[in-house]
């Protein structure tokens, strides 16, 4: 049995999604909820705080998500991390088939409310076949 | 023949005249031949003629009619050259020179009717007939014939060399008792008119007869559809578009020079006949390889065909596409025409481009705000608020936020559309360079002020400026905000006013980070920021929009920007003269 998603970190430029995503996931989902608002806070943050799961903005100025994805799968420590790209570039990133070393695409706009089942469905996905 | 001879000859004929029996007497004397004959009138009375009617060797048949007293006529021949003939008959003389009358004027009707021109010359070179179709072709005087005339007109060869006085046909013929059979020579008549004539003329015993044709009206026409075909032709060539006439056989039998590259076949190869094309192997616009040209799809079916795309791959391995139409003529020919339209092509696919990226980032644009504003709805309406009025607080204004920031990229959306289609309407009025300004200033004042950076208007100016202030107000406002925008704390903001020339400007300098590189030369085009993220608050439009009023404003705008000094941003409008 696997235990359930518990800590996430959710990197976003927006201030107020970041602010709706970690609300959400905090107060609806009752998860512990960190939060970067750039790609080089992100990985600190990951040095710092156990990580079940990286929820990224794809477009970000600084270090941008495909950028700091890269960072986390170089960083032997959180190789296996699974990340979650959030997109409002649909187009560019499908949903039905996300780029390599990403565990999902979530497209923006979604609904906060069930944002933490989905990730948890996710989670458990995850681990039932370790990509 | 002495003198004495000459009243002996004349005596001899007096005398055979004077025999009532005798009527008519033909005697030679030297070279010339005379007829003397009388004419019972009606009075019975006689009356003699003398005629010269000849010269010897000239053919001359007069009848002998009767029979001479033999004593008198050996008489007279004893006086005489020669007596070639004398007649008793005077009425049968009298009906044959009737008859002749009446040749001679059915011969003159004849003649006056005909369209062509004929003119009778004697061997003199004098006009002796002419009928009215010459008289109206050649101008010449009535009152010529009979007399010696001055000669011919002036007379031109096709060519515009004149024609000497011996050249002209009617002298060869009567001199050089030569033929000329339709000659076109141009003539400029007495008034002064030229006249284009094909002239015969043939040598005759008595002179010579001409005989012209008036060519001018219809060498004139030649000449009209000659010059309509050149004028044509030259339009023809002219034309962007290739236009090809195929013969039955679908060979190219004439062509325009646009026709050249796209055939494979020169103007200068169909001079000689019509050759087969050699156009290389044409593509739809998927790409698969034509079995069928238009041309040759019109000829089998007889129907025009318009409006075929075909690509064809030129000699230096660029696609170029052709617009193509062929329209069968009612002999089997076909003409048909090829427009390269590859430029316009690959134009409209970079527009269609350019949309698709247009509608795909502004729908990016849209759903960043709708994914906090829907998202803080769904919280609220989660319940999530409930007992916590902060929260609720919280998330309402994340609502608003969200909703503006959509309001204002709606706005910006429509604003572009409507000042780059032409659809505002300017209400311009005289202004002092300086109070746009100041309001400019003014109105960022307060925001500035909440961010700790100073902005001010510098020196005053009194250069006037004949615009829309609301316009003005506008892009200042964006530059001022963007300024604004990438200043810290304690930063300043300057607008500056120059006068350059004709013109004035506006400058609003900043001490932020200035462009990136990289990011410069894409700075006044739509949806493009520095900042991908559109963090730092607008979509992207506020600089294009600057741009296309000032167009509008039939000014200009533009930057300079220093990582170190920061960044410059102006607008020139058109000085308003003092």
């Amino acid at each position: 049995m696997i235990r359930p998603l518990t800590t996430v970190l959710c990197v976003d430029d927006d201030p107020d999604i970041l602010a709706v995503v970690s609300l959400a996931l905090r107060s609806l989902g009752g998860l512990e909820v960190h939060v970067a608002s750039e790609g080089r806070t992100a990985l600190g943050v990951l040095e710092r705080a156990a990580i079940d799961m990286v929820l990224l903005d794809v477009m970000m100025p600084g270090m941008d998500g495909p950028e700091t994805l890269q960072a986390i799968r170089a960083n032997p420590a959180t190789s296996t991390l699974p990340v979650v790209f959030m997109t409002a570039r649909v187009q560019l990133y499908g949903q039905a088939n996300p780029p390599a070393g990403v565990l999902a695409v979530i497209a923006k706009p979604f609904d906060p409310v069930s944002l933490t089942s989905r990730l948890q469905r996710l989670w458990a996905e995850f681990h039932a076949s370790p990509a | 023949m002495n003198a004495e001879g000459a009243r002996r000859l004349e005596r001899a004929v007096r005398r055979l005249a004077a025999q009532a029996s005798v009527s008519a007497v033909v005697v030679r004397r030297g070279d010339d031949v005379l007829l003397d004959h009388r004419i019972r009138e009606a009075d019975a009375s006689y009356h003699w003629l003398e005629r010269d009617i000849g010269r010897s060797g000239a053919t001359l048949s007069v009848q002998h009619h009767g029979a001479l007293d033999p004593g008198e006529l050996n008489d007279a021949i004893a006086w005489c050259d020669d007596v070639l003939a004398a007649s008793a008959d005077v009425q049968e003389l009298a009906a044959a020179r009737d008859e002749a009358a009446k040749q001679e004027a059915l011969l003159r009707s004849v003649l006056m009717t005909l369209t062509d021109g004929v003119l009778l010359y004697d061997r003199e070179m004098q006009l002796v007939e002419c009928n009215e179709s010459a008289v109206r072709m050649l101008g010449v005087d009535r009152g010529e014939i009979g007399r010696a005339g001055d000669g011919p007109p002036r007379a031109y060869r096709p060519d515009g060399t004149a024609l000497s006085r011996e050249e002209w046909p009617a002298y060869r013929a009567v001199w050089g008792r030569e033929w000329t059979n339709g000659e076109l020579l141009q003539f400029r008549r007495r008034d002064g008119q030229l006249r284009w004539l094909l002239i015969s003329a043939a040598p005759v015993s008595a002179g010579a007869v001409v005989s012209i044709a008036d060519l001018t009206e219809f060498h004139e026409a030649r000449a009209a559809s000659e010059d309509h075909l050149r004028t044509w032709q030259a339009l023809v060539d002219a034309l962007h578009e290739g236009v090809v006439l195929f013969d039955v056989q679908g060979r190219v039998e004439q062509l325009n020079a646009a026709a050249e590259e796209v055939l494979g076949v020169r103007q200068a190869d169909v001079r000689d006949g019509p050759v087969e094309p050699n156009a290389p192997p044409a593509v739809d616009e998927q790409l698969r390889p034509v079995s069928e040209l238009p041309f040759q799809a019109a000829r089998r079916s007889g129907r025009p065909v318009t409006g075929v795309v075909l690509g064809i791959r030129n000699r230096r391995g660029g696609m170029r596409w052709y617009l193509n139409s062929a329209v069968p003529l009612p002999d089997g020919r076909v003409v048909a025409s090829t427009m390269d339209f590859t430029s316009v092509k690959s134009a409209t696919e970079e527009m269609e481009q350019r949309k698709d990226e247009f509608i795909s980032t502004l729908s990016h644009e849209m759903r960043t705000p709708l994914t906090s504003l829907a998202g803080a709805l769904a919280l609220l309406q989660a319940g999530l608020g409930e007992g916590n009025p902060a929260q609720t607080d919280g998330l309402v204004k994340i609502c608003t936020r969200s909703a503006t920031r959509l309001t204002r990229l709606v706005n910006d959306v429509l604003d572009l559309e409507r000042i780059t289609g032409g659809g505002i309407s300017l209400k311009p009025s005289v202004h002092r360079v300086h109070d746009l300004v100041r309001h400019a200033v003014e109105a960022i004042a307060p925001a500035a002020r909440i961010k700790g950076v100073a902005v001010l208007a510098g020196k005053e100016s009194d250069d006037l400026v004949l615009t829309d202030p609301d316009r003005v107000a506008q892009v200042l406002g964006n530059f001022l905000a963007n300024a604004v925008q990438q200043s810290e704390a304690g930063n300043r903001v300057e607008v500056t006013t120059t006068r350059v020339g004709n013109e004035v400007r506006m400058a609003v300098r900043d001490e932020g980070p200035g462009v990136p590189p990289a990011f410069r030369p894409r700075l006044f085009t739509r949806f493009a920021q520095a900042d991908p993220s559109g963090a730092r608050g607008g979509a992207g439009l506020g600089l294009s929009i600057c741009k296309a009023l000032a167009l509008a404003l039939s000014g200009e705008v533009g930057f300079e920007s220093h990582p170190v000094r920061g960044s410059v941003f102006w607008l020139t409008l058109p000085a308003y003269p003092t």
